[in-house]
């Protein structure tokens, strides 16, 4: 162990623990319960009062998707991020394995229903049929949540 | 090369015209700690890292970084898209108005144009890896401020979880630097540079 030297920083490697679930870790802006430190002024609002992040998603089966999409990909994108520090960690490895193959499945849900979230997934939108151009299909990301 | 997903990695959507609160959020785009400046540390220090796994979770770190700039380029839009003169007159959002409209620009919160000189890629792993340590926190510490200042929960939700990939991403820059240690002779870490001592590296 290289934790008692001088004059170097020292941070103890994480340990796979509990992980929240997709929406919760969503939420949280972490997968890990660990790793979880709100600030205190974040802690002080009642959850009434907080926003939805994707209006509309109980009735809106467009925006259902996009959350369940947001949702697993942040998965994907934190386990990624863990696994590139501890690469044999088999837990980590099979629940990447699980959240990527939703992901391209809602992703090529998503694009025969709706439009087309990558580029790769313009061959499920159905635009042979309709002779267009899917990609420019869609709201733009930074005109908020809307389907 | 990247391929983009046409998405935010979590969503915004701000219903009120601020562009007070643009003028402070704006900083995490341009400004001394904000996302395009971790961006390019990451993506510019990455060619160098010793360690094929470090310039790994450097390309990742970078590109979430990315896409959270993309987040706050949608706030400061959202912020300022229906602004009016007289709303960018009180809210002294009237200097920027003058030289970029409600176009996105990145500048620091107090005006200060973006600039490569926030960041460094010193070439030496640890030195580098101990900056990134640093930049995280002080990522940190921005959004804290902003948490501090700013009431509006549709503006708080992307600002808390912006906060809280710094944490995610402190720790794994934490686990990067034990990686490099490990590799190195703990007698003494500092006895060559491994981005430039090649002789001495054998991995």
């Amino acid at each position: 162990m290289s934790n008692h030297e001088l004059a170097i920083a020292f941070v103890p490697p994480q340990q796979w623990n509990t992980v929240y679930d997709l929406p919760q870790a969503f939420k949280h802006g972490t997968l890990f319960p660990d790793l979880d430190k709100p600030f205190y002024i974040t802690e002080n609002q009642n959850d009434a009062s907080e926003p939805k992040l994707f209006p509309g998603s109980e009735s809106d089966p467009c925006q259902k998707m996009l959350e369940q999409i947001s949702q697993v990909s942040f998965a994907a994108d934190e386990l990624r991020l863990y696994l590139d520090t501890h690469e044999h960690d088999t837990q980590a490895l099979d629940m990447l394995r699980t959240v990527l193959k939703q992901k391209k499945a809602l992703l090529s849900q998503f694009a025969t229903e709706y439009y087309p979230l990558t580029f790769a997934s313009m061959s499920d939108c159905g635009c042979e049929i309709d002779n267009c151009y899917c990609w420019s299909k869609g709201p733009s990301p930074w005109e908020g949540a809307c389907c | 090369m990247w391929s983009y997903e046409k998405r935010l990695q979590f969503p915004v959507n701000i219903t009120k015209t601020c562009p007070k609160t643009a003028q402070l959020i704006i900083s995490q785009y341009g400004g001394p700690d904000g996302e395009l400046s971790a961006s390019m540390r990451y993506l510019a220090q990455r060619y160098t890292m010793p360690l094929k796994s470090v310039s790994g979770l450097l390309t990742d770190i970078g590109t979430e970084e990315l896409a959270h700039m993309e987040m706050i380029c949608a706030m400061v839009y959202q912020l300022t898209k229906n602004l009016s003169i007289e709303e960018a007159k009180a809210a002294g959002f009237d200097a920027y108005y003058i030289d970029h409209t409600s176009a996105l620009w990145p500048q620091a919160a107090g005006g200060v144009p973006f600039t490569a000189k926030e960041f460094q890629s010193k070439g030496d792993a640890i030195t580098d890896l101990t900056e990134n340590l640093a930049a995280e926190q002080k990522a940190r510490t921005v959004y804290e401020n902003l948490l501090r200042m700013i009431t509006d929960p549709e503006i708080r939700e992307p600002l808390k979880f912006l906060r809280s990939r710094e944490i995610v991403h402190f720790q794994r820059f934490g686990e990067a630097l034990e990686k490099t240690k490990e590799s190195l002779d703990s007698q003494n870490y500092y006895f060559f540079n491994p981005e430039f001592d090649k002789q001495f590296w054998n991995q």
